[in-house]
């Protein structure tokens, strides 16, 4: 099954929270199997309401709620979703990595691309 | 399917109005106008740059320092098309060259860098001195600082003799590049079909040469679906080392058909489509007359 960024950062913030998909259906009233979707990739696009409604309930903090936000419109990496969530990056940093455009075949990892973003960054101070 | 017009247009929409005095030493009239900044690091092999856009919409383009000058240029224009064009990268591992696997962003991208490194009316005036020749374009990839391959395209591209430029990888055709004059001919290269064995190409290939010309290579050689008739001209080079090929074609002026070929009776959905298909009827109605 595809994997898909905003699943994963569904489940990262439900494990957190300690919480099963049932008891997440519970808390936030939705199907716990469109949970279990959502987060495999088989479902894609909520509405926004049901997404801010999910957000609420996992208690994500301001970046998880914009970078959750970003990827209902725009494709990302998974491995970008999981790298920017152990790190202290904030949004604009994630977007801004999410959305690198690169020449050539050669990809660089994600520590490499977070150092990018970060001196990108630094070289606007 | 790529509209190479509409890219080259909206290129040149870009372009208008904008110094291009100096774009051979300093490209930062494009990168400026696009509101980035452009500069160098030691990137990985393969990789030849990146941008980063902020919420503000600045962006930062970062081409690899270790290739050389008309790569990197070549990659900063190819950066600037992805800010222009509104174009994501393809996230697949694959190499730049492989026309055959490319994403259609990155050919779009490319489509609209080469307009940019050879504006269109300094070059046209350019390639309209004299006739097609490799000398010809080492002097305009010299003057504009481009690639032997992207000048070669360029020029094929634009200029009045019925001509193409034909990229080669491990004896098969990747590219080609046709004139106005050739497209209205009818005259169609199969992409992804072994380099044609009457060609110069396949000759330096069989024979380990580095290059050759022939004036007399049969039209039919070439072109899908052509009768024998006229005589082309193929200059071509041969780089074993990478397994890369380039052929130069052209009809001598007044030394090719003067309409039309009617060689199956329409023209291919997408050039790049393979083999039509064989319905069993032959469609040679007209030929033209040897030379």
């Amino acid at each position: 099954m595809a994997q898909s960024s905003l699943g994963l950062l569904l489940r990262r913030l439900r494990e957190a929270r300690d919480l099963s998909s049932r008891e997440l259906g519970q808390l936030a009233e939705i199907d716990h199997t469109y949970i279990y979707r959502l987060e495999t990739g088989e479902k894609q696009s909520p509405s926004e309401e049901l997404l801010a409604r999910l957000l609420r309930v996992l208690k994500a903090k301001p970046r998880e709620v914009e970078m959750a936000q970003f990827m209902l419109n725009n494709d990302v990496n998974p491995d970008w979703v999981e790298h920017v969530l152990a790190t202290d990056m904030t949004a604009e940093m994630f977007e801004m990595g999410a959305t690198m455009r690169h020449r050539g075949g050669g990809r660089p990892d994600m520590e490499a691309i977070e150092a990018r973003v970060r001196r990108a960054l630094e070289d606007d101070a | 399917m790529i509209d190479e017009l509409s890219i080259r247009m909206k290129a040149r929409q870009f372009m208008a109005g904008l110094d291009l005095s100096r774009i051979d030493e300093d490209l930062s009239v494009y990168v400026e106008k696009v509101n980035a900044k452009l500069s160098t690091e030691e990137l990985g092999e393969g990789e030849s740059g990146y941008t980063l856009t902020r919420r503000n919409g600045k962006s930062s383009i970062v081409v690899n320092e270790l290739e050389r000058k008309e790569r990197r240029r070549f990659s900063a224009c190819h950066e600037v098309a992805h800010l222009v064009l509104g174009l994501a990268s393809n996230h697949q591992e694959i190499p730049s060259w492989s026309y055959a696997k490319r994403d259609n962003n990155e050919i779009a991208c490319d489509i609209f860098a080469s307009e940019l490194l050879m504006p269109f009316d300094a070059f046209k005036r350019d390639v309209d001195q004299e006739a097609p020749s490799f000398e010809l374009v080492e002097r305009l990839r010299a003057k504009y600082v481009v690639s032997f391959a992207a000048c070669a395209s360029r020029l094929a591209a634009v200029t009045d003799y019925p001509c193409a430029f034909v990229f080669m990888n491990s004896t098969v055709v990747r590219y080609a590049s046709r004139s106005k004059a050739l497209r209205e001919l009818n005259a169609w290269v199969e992409m992804r079909a072994p380099i044609p064995a009457g060609s110069v190409a396949a000759r330096l290939i069989r024979e380990g040469e580095w290059s050759g010309e022939d004036a007399g290579i049969s039209q039919d050689v070439w072109f899908r679906d052509w009768p024998k008739g006229y005589d082309l001209v193929e200059l071509a080079k041969h780089y074993p080392a990478f397994e890369e090929t380039f052929s130069l074609l052209w009809f001598e002026q007044e030394g090719g058909p003067e309409e039309p070929v009617q060689n199956w009776g329409g023209a291919p959905v997408q050039e790049d489509d393979g083999l039509r298909e064989l319905d069993g009827v032959l469609r040679f109605q007209k030929r033209s007359r040897k030379k």
